[in-house]
């Protein structure tokens, strides 16, 4: 059972502000969708072991358990990308992106 | 000269005689694309400063150093980044957004001479299975306007079908190559997870997203498919090409086609796909292909598993739309509010929706008895194909119950997603699946037959896809 609550709250948690209407649709439409899914507890798995996850899907072993350094760290050239990715920026000051106030909100 | 529904290999040959120059079958194109958009809306940007692509493709051809895609014009999917040109997703967050960085799959096809004509229509962040949840608006099914293209790829699998490209690329993460492209009446292929490198593509579900291609042959797909397959160290879950050969059976012609009888005779099916599919049977069984009943139980689960997983993944990925790095921003009175406003806004209704489920299903409390299951329900499934490939060398479905539908006929999300049952055990298991078309609704709308293989074995696909294409 979801409540507008739970709602509300999950909203807060994912940072997405909802309009009131579109809380109530979103609580229904939560409600059918967890319904639908919740057919997956009707198998009983193991807890632990082999179907535990983090297999590759399409290969046995994980790739990403050797820990050695790439022999690409240095492929980029110092700067190469900055200046495209400061572009992207919404807003920008001398070579920083601009956020508001974090630190003293709320004092 | 006619340049109607050019294939790869007969544009190969107009370009390569000399009959027509890249420049002359990159405006035709343009022209189709001038005449039919405004009314299908399948590009939303057509690329017109790939003049320097051009003359490099013709001069390759002239110097008699063309490979197989030099100066074939193709379309991507609005996820797919191409350097120095925008990509948005279809989502009005990454309004402006200007791509840094060249995807691996862009990088072969550029080293192939291939063109780019024109950016896709898609549903925002590739969630969706009509193009309905486009921020550009929806893309209509060019066999019916009144139809959806279906999706997410509907823009790529539109711009092939209505012949303003000789193909495209897209990304399929449930069925979003395959299903767009049985509505369009197109061939499409997802293939084997970690066969084509991810890098460059706006991730949705990052272990289920895979890139492939939409063509109006079989052959055209085993073409594209054989030039974007490759090993890419700048994607992690990309696998190296000699543990592709070992996991691989060495090809053989397939000979044995299972058919998981419970799941293909699921109520919702049309009459008209029913009958579609006992003749694809048939055809098989005529050019003496074995069929066999195999039972993969928990099949059925592929989709509910499904809609566990994918949201997960996607709540996660989409964090970073943020308003700070990229994009546009919302500004509220503080930072927090900053973000609420600019992710509220900034993402549509279907993708809100997802990211909110996907917090929900990982929230404490919930993580186990939600993702933790559905992510040993994964492995499950994914061991019943590979025991059911051991008896069987192929498998196949329909690739959706029914014909395009029209718009506005699923409103409802769960009716929507259950659009995607018959394509998405493939992505759950990590499987090559092909859509190939075949049949027709009484209406005169295409169906696809579905063909799935085992991890690498693609080839496989294509062998069978012929075949149905050479007995429609």
């Amino acid at each position: 059972m979801i409540t507008r609550q739970d709602v509300d709250n999950l909203c807060v948690l994912a940072r997405i502000g909802i309009s009131d209407a579109e809380r109530d649709e979103l609580t229904s439409d939560l409600e059918k969708i967890l319904e639908y899914v919740e057919q997956v507890k009707s198998v009983t798995m193991p807890a632990e072991g082999d179907m535990n996850i983090s297999k590759h899907i399409s290969q046995d072993e994980n790739i990403l358990t050797k820990n050695v350094t790439r022999d690409d760290t240095d492929a980029y050239p110092f700067k190469k990308y900055t200046d495209v990715i400061m572009n992207a920026l919404p807003d920008k000051s001398d070579g920083y992106a601009r956020v508001q106030r974090v630190l003293g909100v709320g004092e | 000269m006619n340049l109607e529904n050019l294939t790869i290999l007969q544009a190969r040959n107009l370009l390569d005689n000399k009959q027509i120059t890249v420049r002359t079958l990159v405006d035709h194109y343009r022209r189709v694309i001038s005449e039919k958009n405004h009314e299908i809306n399948a590009y939303i940007e057509i690329f017109t400063n790939t003049d320097a692509e051009i003359d490099r493709a013709q001069k390759m051809i002239d110097k008699g150093e063309q490979k197989t895609l030099t100066g074939i014009p193709y379309a991507l999917k609005d996820n797919i980044l191409y350097k120095d040109h925008q990509v948005t997703s279809a989502s009005k967050i990454l309004e402006g957004y200007v791509a840094s960085y060249d995807s691996h799959v862009i990088e072969c096809l550029k080293e192939e001479g291939a063109i780019p004509i024109g950016r896709t229509n898609m549903d925002e962040f590739a969630m969706g299975s009509s193009t309905e949840y486009s921020a550009y608006g929806p893309t209509k099914n060019p066999l019916d306007a009144s139809c959806v293209p279906g999706g997410s790829s509907g823009g790529p699998a539109a711009a092939v079908a209505m012949d303003s490209c000789v193909f495209a690329l897209a990304s399929d993460t449930a069925g979003s190559i395959r299903q767009p492209a049985s509505f369009c009446g197109i061939v499409g292929l997802c293939p084997t997870y970690g066969a084509v490198s991810r890098s460059g593509l706006i991730s949705l579900g990052s272990s289920l997203d895979c890139i492939g291609p939409l063509t109006k042959t079989t052959e055209d797909a085993q073409i594209i498919y054989n030039i974007i397959n490759a090993y890419d160290y700048m994607d992690s879950t990309s696998v190296p090409l000699e543990k592709r050969n070992m996991q691989s059976r060495a090809f053989h012609k397939p000979k044995k086609i299972g058919i998981p009888r419970e799941f293909v005779n699921d109520p919702g099916i049309s009459s008209d796909m029913k009958a579609s599919f006992d003749r694809a049977v048939s055809i098989f069984i005529d050019a003496g292909y074995e069929i066999v009943d195999i039972e993969i139980p928990h099949i059925a689960l592929s989709l509910p598993v499904y809609y566990i997983i994918l949201p997960a993944e996607a709540s996660s990925n989409l964090a970073r739309f943020d308003g700070v790095r990229y994009g546009i921003r919302e500004k509220g009175e503080d930072l927090l509010e900053t973000y609420i406003k600019t992710r509220g806004e900034g993402f549509g209704k279907e993708v809100r929706r997802r990211i909110i489920l996907g917090t929900y299903v990982l929230s404490a409390g919930y993580r186990d008895s939600y993702y933790g299951q559905a992510t040993r329900l994964r492995s499950l499934i994914r061991e019943e194909f590979i025991n059911a490939f051991k008896k069987v060398d192929v498998i196949i479905t329909p690739t959706t119950s029914g014909g395009a539908f029209r718009f506005g006929e699923k409103s409802d999300p769960v009716a929507m997603y259950i659009s995607d049952l018959f394509t998405v055990p493939a992505n759950i298991a990590g499987i090559p699946a092909i859509s190939v078309s075949f049949g027709k609704t009484k209406d005169g709308m295409p169906l696809g037959m579905q063909i799935i293989a085992s991890h690498f074995n693609e080839d496989a696909l294509f062998v069978l896809g012929k075949v149905l294409e050479d007995n429609k």
